[in-house]
């Protein structure tokens, strides 16, 4: 064996050969470990950030939500018996009407009811399902549920409870169906664009007051608290204000602040964190909840209002006997502002409006909720493009969630507020409400976690039909998951990390492999000859092995350097770039109350840095075990014959 | 010495031969060449101790499909001090007898015996060594690492026998002196000319004090006065360091200067 010395000097000639691939190879074997190392150092500084801002959140407490599956897979709108049993109840509801309608004297068509049973084609064939918002199909659904009740937190409470859940919790998203309406009144004042408001409440703008509806969730107070700014009680007030914590755009707007441009600095985003929880603590605003029949009165004085201006000249116009108006206060009830009905009129449509009640249809009714700000949480950011920012964002923004949330045992005591959340008015998934339980130990929490979380198995063809087969066989009812950012959720996001991490070193292993192996590969391949030269004047086997394994080293230690120099300098790129938006929002996300903190996107964690080097190293000698063996095992004549 | 009695002998001949017949200068000319040959051979007769002995060497290379006989059953002897000059066309066998005996190969039958050693007999690693220790090649396209400067260059064989640094700087610098490259130690390759990297491949094949020096067409890559140089740095080799020459040739004029031809014909030694 040739000195360490003597391999580095032979070594280091084999760097001056073929110097515009070696460049490329390091260039491009580095910027893929690159990618790697800066997504370690941005990874770990905001889990090392995260769990400082936990602290002031959930972060030492240990609490898992869990969401029944089974309910929420569940189509109840298709199931066999709520069809049958909603066409039984549209028959008997129509023979009823028609006997009601001829006692009343009132004219009654079946064909005015809208169908209970709506039919549809999908790839299977045709496929039926309740109409859930007919009288029919609501009470079928009902009728169902009543027989069939969902898993309720007591459930959830015995499942837990042997883990060492020593209480639970749970909390309740807006429906996505509805009845009436529900509007924030901003500077006090309604308004009337009910179709734009209707399209608000379907989907739901992701900013500013218009958010409510999409974002108002009912949680239990225990787990909101950490989310109060200091000193806000989540309790009613004596006014009966329910305390809500809101997403900073809509304080921005309740208090007339104009929103910071995306441009705005930290230091202006700090400023407005601090204005916010100075100002907007203990502002009170209401809410308008409309009934279906109140709203329709609105919905009918805008179109008769509309009606008349576009008949403004039409001298043969009518204009409708009975008139609606806007009301002239808020969350009052639309007055009717002509009435001009004859006699007999006024006779047939109170007989209708008996009849329409003795069916369910609700008088019109309206009133205004009050609510009191006590909290802020960050707002919802739509992605365009998936960056380092935002995937750190959305994990931020975990701790509790974006939108509007109220105590849920405070909310449920008004009686608006409780009807709207009804499980029996509310069909979809909004029905369900999701668990949480509290775990003294991450151990406890993440034991039930692991016993009694469903995995449901999507891949396995046999089981797509009913993919949570299994986890019912198994006990396995709900999904588990750690909640609010706590030392457990922060430890799953690692593991995945991890896992993501291993996964990509692989991929990237493979990649720099296929490249060195070319690369080296062909180094070798040129270098046959001076092989032979080194054999001829008394090289043995293993000298030139350890030349070429030296080189190799060399190359591997090029690529691991300029990956260690490209992932710091990307990962302090990131940190300049989003890490003071991070604070800020994680002050908002976290309630922090020391300003102070700073979220950092920049921590060495050696253990990745070893395996990314290690790794290169291990690429370098696998990729170039194949061809060198293939070199020292050749003829030297044979290579010095091929070069005359 | 056998530079000037080749020159005399061919001239002799040529003069009394050539009276603008063609065909009878030829004849003149072969009878001039078999003259040579005698002349060459009572020049210096080989005393001292066997240091190559070969004994029914035979070497056959696959080609594709077809078995090539390199050599057939070549049997020779080369004494320590002596001169050799393998010559004959291309293709019979002289550089494969070279490489055999530099144990760069293995031979299909036969046995080589360098220096005591029966090369047929040795490891892949024992091999190596002995080529390190025993044996100096210089080719004709010299070889030269071309990113090393010369002396470390020259430093080379010492490298792979694990020589101390100092002494083989040493042997270095005292070579280089020696073929005239002094003042070159810290120039690289391409800084030299033809001539003086086949220097330099020859002060290299020498930094391990071999007893045999193996040359492949030496010459064959150099003008005629660079050639001429190199024969006669061999001449010099073999006088300071009693070091054994072998050469392969095509070049009558470098064959000339050995004392002894052994020309080789379709893998045979002709006699």
């Amino acid at each position: 064996m040739i000195t360490i010395r003597d391999t580095l000097t032979l070594s280091l000639t084999k760097l001056r050969t073929r110097k515009i691939r070696l460049i490329i190879t390091v260039v491009v074997s580095g910027l893929l470990f690159t990618a790697l190392i800066a997504g370690s150092l941005i990874f770990r500084g905001a889990f090392a950030s995260i769990k400082s801002f936990g602290e002031e959140g959930l972060g030492k407490r240990f609490v898992v939500t869990g969401y029944d599956t089974s309910a929420s897979s569940e189509n109840l709108f298709a199931k066999p018996e709520i069809l049958n049993r909603a066409r039984e109840i549209q028959k008997d509801l129509i023979a009823r009407k028609k006997a009601e309608a001829k006692k009343l004297n009132i004219e009654y068509s079946e064909q005015s009811e809208p169908p209970v049973i709506n039919e549809y084609d999908t790839p299977n064939g045709k496929e039926q399902s309740v109409n859930g918002e007919t009288s029919a199909g609501k009470q079928a659904i009902a009728e169902y549920l009543q027989k069939n009740p969902p898993r309720s937190s007591e459930d959830f409470k015995k499942l837990a409870e042997p883990y060492g859940a020593f209480a639970t919790y749970s909390s309740r998203y807006a429906p996505y169906t509805r009845e009436g309406s529900m509007q924030v009144l901003k500077d006090g004042k309604e308004s009337y664009d009910l179709a734009n408001n209707n399209t608000k409440q379907q989907y739901g703008p992701p900013r500013g007051v218009d958010s409510f509806l999409g974002s108002w969730s009912l949680m239990s107070a225990d787990l909101l608290q950490p989310f109060a700014i200091k000193g806000q009680s989540l309790k009613s007030g004596n006014d009966g204000s329910i305390p809500v914590i809101i997403p900073v755009s809509a304080a921005e707007e309740l208090l007339n602040l104009k929103a910071l441009p995306g441009t705005a600095s930290s230091a202006d985003k700090l400023a407005r964190t601090k204005e916010l929880r100075q100002k907007a603590t203990d502002v009170r605003f209401n809410v308008c909840h409309r009934n279906a029949a109140s709203s329709a009165l609105i919905s009918n004085a805008i179109s008769t209002q509309q009606e008349i201006e576009r008949n403004k000249k039409n001298k043969d116009y009518v204009k409708p006997d009975l008139i609606y108006g806007l009301p002239k206060e808020p969350c009052t009830a639309a007055p009717v502002i002509r009435d001009v009905r004859s006699a007999d009129q006024k006779k047939r449509d109170a007989k209708q409006e008996q009849f329409d009640q003795m069916f369910g249809q609700q008088a019109p009714s309206q009133s205004a909720i009050s609510f009191r700000i006590v909290g802020l949480t960050p707002d919802y950011e739509f992605q365009s493009a998936i960056g380092i920012g935002q995937i750190i964002g959305s994990t931020v923004g975990s701790s509790i969630g974006t939108g509007w949330f109220t105590p849920l045992e405070e909310s449920v005591k008004n009686p608006i507020i409780a009807s709207y959340f009804d499980t029996n008015n509310t069909i979809g998934s909004g029905q369900i409400p999701t668990q949480y339980a509290e775990f003294h130990t991450s151990a406890q929490a993440k034991k039930f976690i692991d016993e009694k979380s469903c995995q449901p198995n999507y891949m396995n063809p046999e089981v797509q039909k009913d993919p949570f087969k299994e986890c019912r066989e198994k006990e396995q009812l709900y999904s588990l998951n750690a909640f609010g950012s706590n030392s457990l959720a922060l430890d799953a996001a690692k593991k995945q990390f991890s896992k993501f991490f291993t996964i990509a070193a692989l991929v990237v292993a493979a990649i720099g492999s296929i490249i060195m192996m070319g690369t080296v590969g062909r180094m070798i391949a040129d270098s046959r000859r001076e092989t032979a030269v080194f054999r001829a004047i008394g090289a043995k086997r293993m000298d030139i092995a350890q030349i070429y394994i030296l080189y190799t080293f060399i190359v591997s230690l090029l690529i691991s350097g300029f990956a260690v120099l490209g992932g710091v300098i990307a990962a302090l790129v990131a940190q300049d770039r989003y890490a003071d938006g991070l604070t800020v929002q994680a002050l908002v996300a976290y309630n922090a109350q020391d300003l102070s903190r700073t979220f950092s996107l920049f921590q060495l964690y050696v253990p990745d840095i070893l395996l990314l080097v290690g790794l290169s190293l291990g690429v370098s000698l696998i990729s170039i075990s194949i061809p060198l063996l293939r070199n020292v095992r050749r003829n030297p004549i044979r290579d010095m014959r091929d070069d005359t | 010495m056998p530079k000037q009695i080749d020159k005399k002998i061919w001239a002799e001949q040529l003069l009394a031969a050539f009276d603008g017949n063609i065909d009878a200068a030829i004849d003149a000319l072969r009878q001039a060449e078999s003259a040579v040959k005698q002349a060459r051979k009572p020049k210096v007769m080989p005393t001292g101790p066997v240091l190559v002995s070969v004994e029914n060497l035979s070497k056959k290379y696959k080609v594709g499909r077809q078995h090539v006989q390199a050599l057939n059953s070549v049997s020779l002897d080369i004494h320590e001090g002596e001169f050799v000059a393998f010559t004959g066309p291309s293709g019979s066998g002289k550089s494969t007898l070279l490489q055999l005996i530099g144990g760069l190969d293995k031979p299909s039958e036969g046995t080589i015996t360098v220096d005591g050693k029966n090369l047929t007999k040795l490891s892949d690693r024992h091999l190596s060594k002995f080529r390190n220790q025993t044996i100096g090649f210089v080719f004709q396209f010299f070889y030269l690492q071309p990113f090393l400067r010369l002396e470390t260059n020259l430093e080379v064989p010492g490298m792979f026998a694990r020589t101390k640094r100092r002494e083989r700087t040493q042997t270095a610098a005292e070579l280089a002196d020696a073929v005239g490259l002094k003042d070159r130690l810290r120039h690289l390759p391409k800084e030299l000319s033809g001539g003086q990297m086949q220097r330099a491949a020859i002060a290299r094949a020498l930094l391990n004090r071999p007893k045999l020096i193996l040359a492949d067409e030496p010459t064959g890559n150099l003008d005629s006065t660079n050639g001429t140089a190199i024969i006669d740095l061999f001449e010099q080799v073999r006088k300071d360091f009693g070091t054994t020459i072998i050469i392969v040739t095509h070049d009558p004029k470098v064959a000339a200067h050995a004392d002894r031809e052994i020309v080789l014909e379709d893998g045979e030694i002709k006699l």
